[in-house]
């Protein structure tokens, strides 16, 4: 670039001397590509923020290392030929040449052809620490707990601003709005970060909160984005929270080693909201559902009852009631006659056991002697005197015979000689 | 609140389950008289609660969150 470009303008008319963005972006243009010519040449690196084949058919990614990025552009003419399929993580030997993309005022590598060179660093570290945690049981099935069907308080580790807190309220509020939510702000990427997700859950586990349930949560993004939750230390404090986790990080087809850990693996932040809070239709369903089956149990037997009476109304004691007062007066005549009749055979019966008896007593009734002419006589005290010893002269005295009685005085004792 | 609602919802599907067992009018008819303001209460509650009640604990410190 010439010297005099870089010095001030001094008039409005000097100001025509300046370069345009577009004739800079060329100039650079120009230089970057001159200076490396037309030539090919081999980039190592590792495939980072991977954006498949769209519509265009066009890949792009980016290549790094441990202390740079390069863009790339992996043309349909040319990737169509590739037989790799290409992901984040990978390692790869890619053929190509550099280049400026105006409209967007960057450098960038148009790849040519492109070779496995084996996984990349995150990937490695990945998959040792899976390896590692599996051998530990982190991820054992049976360790995972079931969601609480209806969340009382529903703790959530994730940044306090962004999309992801958002979309987690819109779909309780949506859904569930009876529950309560506590938010434990956190860095989501970065290097502190899986200290603070960590710390998170841990504090969400102080019974003081009384959560039922954890959500870990971010959006989208590169592998080193979400690379975090792919910590031992955030593993760890999932594998020993008391409450269950739901990891809920990246989108669908992104995976970390929270997921495994986690009791429940959600596949993005607002699917995790859809999985813990019931949604209140169904409540009011199973409310309408509950009433109804009541409903139907007094309408059933309602008509049960319904059909009885016509029942009733149809028999002809209803249609003719007097026909049963008759029939019933008819039975109580019967009766009556066949209760005299048994009382009289009874009676009939005691009159002829009782016959021999009478007699026997009437021959040896006081009253069949005194018929014959005898009588008996008392003292005042209606005593029976049977010696003369038993009176004194002038005593008053009864005689009791067949028939009446005579008072009588003594004027003369006689012993005689009985 | 939400657990108290689990157990309205479950005791009126108690109610529910136990209506079909009977075979008495009367009975089931006190039944009914039961269920109906038990329903009322769980509607009403899902009906007047708009929001979920969002809370946020930064630097040891709760605080109300906006929800929106």
């Amino acid at each position: 670039m010439s010297n005099e470009l870089i010095q001030e303008p001094k008039k409005q008319e000097e100001l025509a001397e300046f370069l345009t963005v577009s004739e800079l972006t060329q100039e650079i243009k120009n230089l970057l590509e001159g200076e490396w010519g037309d030539g090919l040449f081999w980039v190592r690196g590792e495939i980072s923020n991977f954006r498949g084949k769209g519509s265009s058919g066009h890949m792009y990614f980016t290549l790094k290392d441990d202390r740079a990025v390069l863009p790339v552009a992996f043309f349909k003419q040319s990737n169509r030929k590739s037989k790799i399929d290409l992901e984040d993580g990978m390692e790869v030997l890619a053929l190509g040449r550099i280049s400026v993309y105006a409209p967007h005022g960057r450098y960038q590598f148009i790849i040519e052809q492109v070779k496995e060179a084996g996984l990349g660093e995150l990937h490695k570290r990945f998959e040792e620490l899976k390896k590692k945690l599996k051998a530990k049981g982190y991820f054992d099935e049976e360790r995972k707990r079931p969601l609480p069907p209806i969340p009382t308080k529903v703790g959530i580790v994730t940044s306090k601003t962004g999309a992801v807190i958002r979309d987690i309220l819109k779909v309780a509020n949506q859904r569930f709005p009876l529950t309560s939510i506590l938010i434990v702000p956190s860095k989501v990427q970065g290097d502190s970060a899986c200290k603070e997700i960590a710390s998170g859950i841990q504090e969400l586990n102080q019974k003081e909160h009384g959560c039922d349930v954890i959500i870990i949560a971010r959006g989208g993004g590169s592998i080193e984005d979400l690379w975090p939750f792919n910590e031992e230390v955030v593993a760890d404090a999932i594998y020993h929270s008391n409450i269950p986790v739901i990891s809920a990080v990246g989108h669908q087809t992104d995976f970390t080693i929270s997921d495994f850990v986690a009791d429940v693996r959600a596949a993005t932040p607002s699917h995790a909201a859809e999985l813990l809070f019931p949604d209140q239709k169904l409540f009011k369903e199973r409310v309408k559902k509950a009433l109804s089956l009541i409903a139907n149990r007094l309408d059933h037997l309602l008509a049960l009852g319904r059909e009885r009476l016509k029942s009733a109304m149809r028999s002809p004691s209803f249609r003719n009631p007097k026909i049963l007062v008759q029939n019933r007066s008819q039975q109580i005549d019967l009766l009556i006659d066949k209760m005299n009749r048994q009382v009289e055979r009874i009676r009939e019966k005691a009159k002829s056991s009782f016959q021999p008896l009478h007699e026997k007593l009437q021959a040896l009734s006081p009253f069949s002697v005194l018929k014959r002419g005898y009588s008996i006589t008392t003292n005042q005290d209606g005593k029976v005197i049977r010696n003369c010893d038993d009176v004194s002269i002038s005593e008053q005295v009864k005689v009791h015979l067949h028939k009446g009685d005579l008072g009588c005085q003594v004027l003369k004792k006689d012993k005689g000689s009985r | 609140m939400s657990s108290n609602l689990l157990k309205q919802l479950k005791d009126l599907e108690q109610l529910a389950s136990k209506s079909s067992e009977l075979g008495s009018l009367d009975k089931v008819a006190s039944l009914a008289k039961k269920a109906a303001p038990l329903a009322e209460e769980i509607l009403c509650l899902l009906k007047k609660t708009k929001q979920v009640d969002v809370q946020i604990l930064e630097k040891g410190k709760l605080a109300p969150f906006e929800n929106k």
